[in-house]
């Protein structure tokens, strides 16, 4: 009889081994939005041996239409999305160690949040601090997938300190919240698109496929639909302030 | 009197007179944000590159506008 995970042990690459090793390993979710709850639905379902949940905020009805985790009783309680989110993966894989945090992803909390990681998936709703996430990744040298949503838009990257650009690579001049959801909105599809992609390259961190990785920077766009990866590229730059350039030049 | 190139932006088509600059077709745009991603024919181009760039005829140029939101 097929077990849990049987479908996909048998992709290529994953195996009973990828399996146990998966089942070993610790993942991060900063932010349980509508990018987090979907990633953390999957690696959740996937068998991530532990799921770390860290969000400061509560659910709200606005929220419903785009985060998966949640339902209506969630909104009419105002429920921590932390505990929520873990109620429900819970339900989805009772075999997961779930570790609901309700705080706010900052520098003063940040290596804490991050301690006994393998992996960090960044769902987190504003710039700032993803890139205070850049620098504690890159001074612990832990690997994490940053993945961003506004309107039926997002991208989606893969940083690996030392092997590839870093967050203040592609955004040198930092960011400013230029185009928000606040402004454009957000629909639901669009999240669960950059959530799954998110998932996707987390799993593959986690199961040591780094030649199957995302080299450059994902740009996904869903209304009108593609999908754009653009390389990096820093000919005649000066060292990166944050990594230095640490990185090795990624495939033509 | 100057030709134009056809270039795309953004995946349409567009006639912009020969050797505009990048940091002009950013300003045409209205695209001058910080976080601004640009990318000609594939390859993402750092700011400090902005000005040495002059557009060439069938560049492909995209203007992206990262989504910090989660």
């Amino acid at each position: 009889m097929p077990g849990r995970y049987t479908m996909q042990e048998r992709l290529a690459g994953w195996g009973p081994e990828g399996q146990a090793r998966l089942e070993g390993s610790t993942a991060v979710v900063l932010g349980l939005g509508g990018l987090g709850g979907t990633t953390a639905m999957l690696l959740a379902r996937a068998g991530v041996g532990r799921l770390r949940l860290v969000d400061p905020d509560r659910v709200a009805l606005d929220n419903l239409h785009r985060q998966i985790l949640y339902g209506e009783a969630d909104a009419a309680q105002a429920a921590p999305k932390a505990q929520a989110a873990a109620r429900r993966l819970a339900s989805a894989n009772g075999q997961v160690r779930l570790e609901a945090v309700q705080a706010e992803f900052q520098e003063s909390n940040g290596a804490e949040l991050l301690q006994g990681t393998d992996v960090v998936l960044d769902c987190l709703d504003r710039p700032q601090p993803r890139f205070v996430l850049n620098e504690l990744c890159l001074k612990l040298g832990l690997p994490w997938v940053h993945a961003g949503v506004v309107a039926a838009q997002g991208q989606l990257l893969v940083v690996r300190p030392g092997t590839t650009p870093c967050l203040r690579c592609w955004f040198p001049g930092g960011a400013e919240p230029s185009f928000t959801s606040a402004e454009h909105g957000v629909i639901g599809p669009a999240a669960s698109v950059l959530a799954s992609l998110q998932a996707n390259e987390a799993l593959k961190l986690l199961l040591g496929q780094d030649q199957a990785l995302l080299a450059g920077m994902l740009v996904v766009r869903l209304w009108p639909p593609s999908f754009r990866e653009v390389r990096f590229h820093r000919v005649g730059q000066e060292p990166c302030p944050a990594c230095g350039y640490q990185a090795k030049p990624l495939r033509p | 009197m100057s030709e134009n190139i056809s270039i795309v932006v953004d995946g349409m088509a567009e006639a912009v007179p020969q050797g505009l600059s990048l940091p002009r077709l950013i300003l045409l745009h209205q695209a001058q944000h910080k976080d601004l991603i640009v990318e000609i024919n594939g390859r993402f181009v750092h700011p400090r590159e902005y000005e040495r760039v002059a557009l060439k005829d069938g560049d492909r140029v995209e203007l992206i506008h990262p989504a910090f939101g989660g």
